[in-house]
């Protein structure tokens, strides 16, 4: 309930930003009969904003009144996050779409196999190890190979790598 | 004829056929792990489409499409887990079966109800498509807005519990798709400075990372627990390979009428889909039952019921898709996409121009619904071996396949940043009830719809009022409203009589 809430809050606060946002940054010239480039978004904006008030409104009635205070909001819902399974994997993956234009699909994606499963449950390095270079092979002899798609390379050592590895096939 | 001719004749080209019989298998054999469901398979499968010719790609994802949800209904019947949640209602009845050693005889059951429901549904489809785009021919812009604003609105109403929030998804959906060059005078909007973010948000990414990577993040917190098949238990799972035999099929001929119609109708409202097509299909057999109670214990009726309503469902889909432009659900969305992406125009001018879209999809749904019999009942053998690979294997695979899936598009990691970002939204999204299909439906009609009120607008001299009152787009309109407020006021009337 308390995260239904806030996360209703947050995008009712930025959606409100995002209607000014759009008004400032678009003309207000438009072609005859146009309705113009703001108008779409800014009418479906303030449709949603309504729709969130009241989703907010009922949330918030389901909240019994005795609880109904700020003082009752548990912070340790928040701080659990960040030390839960679910923020390092979002983590993990996160820095993976940062670092895999850098270092090329191969080692990225056994860096990612190798410790995205180990948070999935797998605890042996050698099962690890072996399953990592085996799909990660696999994909690559598939996709990279057999669909002729160009997977990120990597820059500078890495790059040489991923060309070495492209000469082999 | 002509078409039929045309269809089979594209389908059974040899690398047609290779790539319906690939998409059959990867769709049955994803459709059966728990944790990836059809709208993920065919996701997933989109990666396999870029090289290829568009006719064969919609060809090869409706074969996906349609196996996957067979290949749910395997696995709920052998070990009581339903590979996607259509099959879930199956489980009721085909794991009894199971219990009691008629493994075989539900499988079969499953098997040929799929491949019927799946077959009418095509049938369906070609028959009705064509009429329904002739019709759509006729209809204007403002005609066409209102068409959109119907399929949103039949949305929300099929999530009445949750009637905000789905209304809040699909107008977070239409806001996602403004995102990009204004479609009439080309400025900037919620592009942020950012150039790449000038050709709009695109739905690939965004798809993956809400169907396959949001999916991944919820079995990272709660994982499903997979039966541990040992030895002695398995022996009673074994299947044969010996299917049901034409009187037992005979005597459920009401019982596949009435689903294969349920499920087909349930598939074309935009939304709805193969879960709801199985749970009303089910009910429907209960109710009009003269014995309810043996449904549950093992009734073979049931398994019939579910499998044939869920397959239909899938062709069901087909017809606003083909017919114009407006996807009949998640999987339907992601074909828009493929073929979008392709540079083929939806709409209802499709058939028209080009007949071989609706061919090619009839005549693969026929095809896959009858190699899916022969190829599920092999898979079906294995499959003990197939529930024993780990999630942490599986998991992560699809992160790889979601990662190739999302980048190949353009070759931009960007797209896989945006992957990660819709993945992470998608998960917050449900966390908060939020309801996705109906954030990627407005996504995926955002464009359509503000183009076509503001074409509408500007024909009408900027006179909205008159846009509105059109008679057709008005009627249409008003059933919306109304297919939103009805279920709204039932359960209000109903509240009240229960105080």
């Amino acid at each position: 309930m308390i995260f239904q809430l806030a996360f209703n809050i947050i995008l009712t606060v930025f959606l409100i930003y995002c209607y000014s946002y759009i008004g400032a940054t678009t003309s207000s010239s438009v072609s005859p009969g146009d309705i113009g480039e703001a108008a779409w978004p800014q009418t479906l904006i303030a449709l949603t904003v309504f729709f969130l008030i009241l989703n907010i409104l009922t949330l918030f009635r389901k909240i019994p009144k005795e609880d109904r205070s700020l003082s009752n909001i548990d912070g340790t819902y928040f701080v659990n996050f960040f030390k839960s399974k679910l923020f390092v994997g979002m983590l993990i993956l996160f820095i993976y779409s940062r670092v895999l234009g850098s270092i090329g699909f191969i080692i990225s994606s056994l860096i990612l196999f190798v410790s995205y499963a180990r948070l999935l449950g797998e605890k042996s390095p050698k099962k690890l190890v072996i399953t990592s270079l085996i799909a990660v092979t696999i994909f690559y002899i598939v996709f990279g190979v057999g669909l002729g798609i160009m997977l990120p390379r990597g820059t500078g050592v890495f790059r040489s790598f991923a060309l070495f590895i492209e000469s082999l096939f | 004829m002509e078409l039929l001719q045309m269809g089979f004749g594209i389908v059974f080209q040899p690398t047609t056929f290779l790539f319906i019989v690939l998409g059959t298998i990867l769709g049955v054999i994803f459709g059966s792990l728990p944790g990836v469901s059809a709208s993920m398979a065919v996701v997933i499968a989109l990666t396999f489409t870029y090289t290829m010719d568009p006719v064969v790609a919609i060809a090869f994802l409706a074969a996906v499409y349609c196996a996957s949800i067979t290949g749910g209904g395997i696995t709920a019947i052998l070990f009581k887990i339903p590979g996607t949640p259509a099959s879930a209602v199956t489980t009721f009845d085909g794991y009894p079966m199971t219990a009691r050693g008629e493994s075989d005889k539900a499988l079969g059951i499953s098997l040929v109800t799929s491949a019927i429901g799946g077959m009418f549904a095509a049938l369906a489809m070609l028959l009705l498509a064509p009429q329904l785009a002739a019709a759509a021919l006729k209809f204007g812009p403002s005609e066409l807005f209102a068409v959109s604003m119907l399929g949103l609105s039949v949305l929300t109403a099929l999530d009445s519990g949750n009637l905000y929030q789905t209304i809040i998804s699909a107008l977070l959906g239409l806001i996602l798709a403004t995102v990009g060059m204004d479609p009439m005078t080309g400025a900037a909007r919620f592009t942020w400075g950012n150039s790449t973010l000038l050709n709009g948000i695109n739905l690939v990414p965004v798809m993956i990372g809400m169907f396959a990577v949001s999916e991944v993040f919820k079995q990272t917190v709660k994982p499903t627990k997979l039966e541990k098949v040992d030895k002695t238990e398995n022996e009673g799972k074994k299947v044969k390979g010996k299917l049901v035999s034409i009187k037992e099929m005979w005597a459920m001929k009401i019982t596949l009428i009435r689903s294969a119609v349920i499920g087909t109708a349930v598939g074309i409202l935009p939304g709805a889909g193969a879960t709801i097509a199985s749970f009303l299909s089910y009910t429907a057999e209960i109710k009009s039952s003269k014995t309810p109670e043996v449904y549950g214990t093992g009734e073979p009726k049931g398994v019939a019921a579910s499998e044939t309503a869920n397959n239909a469902a899938t062709g069901g889909s087909m017809v606003p898709l083909l017919a114009l432009g407006i996807p009949g659900g998640n999987a339907a969305a992601v074909m828009m996409t493929a073929l979008t992406l392709k540079g083929v125009q939806m709409g209802p001018s499709l058939i028209r121009a080009q007949p071989e879209y609706l061919s090619s999809v009839f005549a693969s749904l026929i095809v896959s619904n009858i190699v899916m019999v022969i190829i599920a009942l092999q898979i079906a053998k294995i499959f003990s071996k197939i529930l024993n690979i780990p999630y942490s294997v599986l998991g992560t695979s699809i992160l790889l396949l979601s990662t190739i899936g999302s980048f190949a598009l353009s070759s931009s990691v960007g797209d896989v940043q945006l992957m990660v970002i819709a993945g992470i939204l998608g998960y917050a999204f449900s966390k908060a009830k939020f309801n996705i299909a109906a954030l990627v439906l407005g996504l995926v009609l955002g464009g359509m719809c503000e183009s076509n009120f503001r074409r509408a607008a500007m024909l009408e001299n900027g006179n909205i009022i008159n846009v509105l009152t059109k008679p057709i787009t008005l009627s249409l309109l008003i059933a919306g409203i109304a297919i939103i407020l009805v279920p709204v006021i039932k359960d209000k009337i109903a509240q009240k009589k229960s105080v």
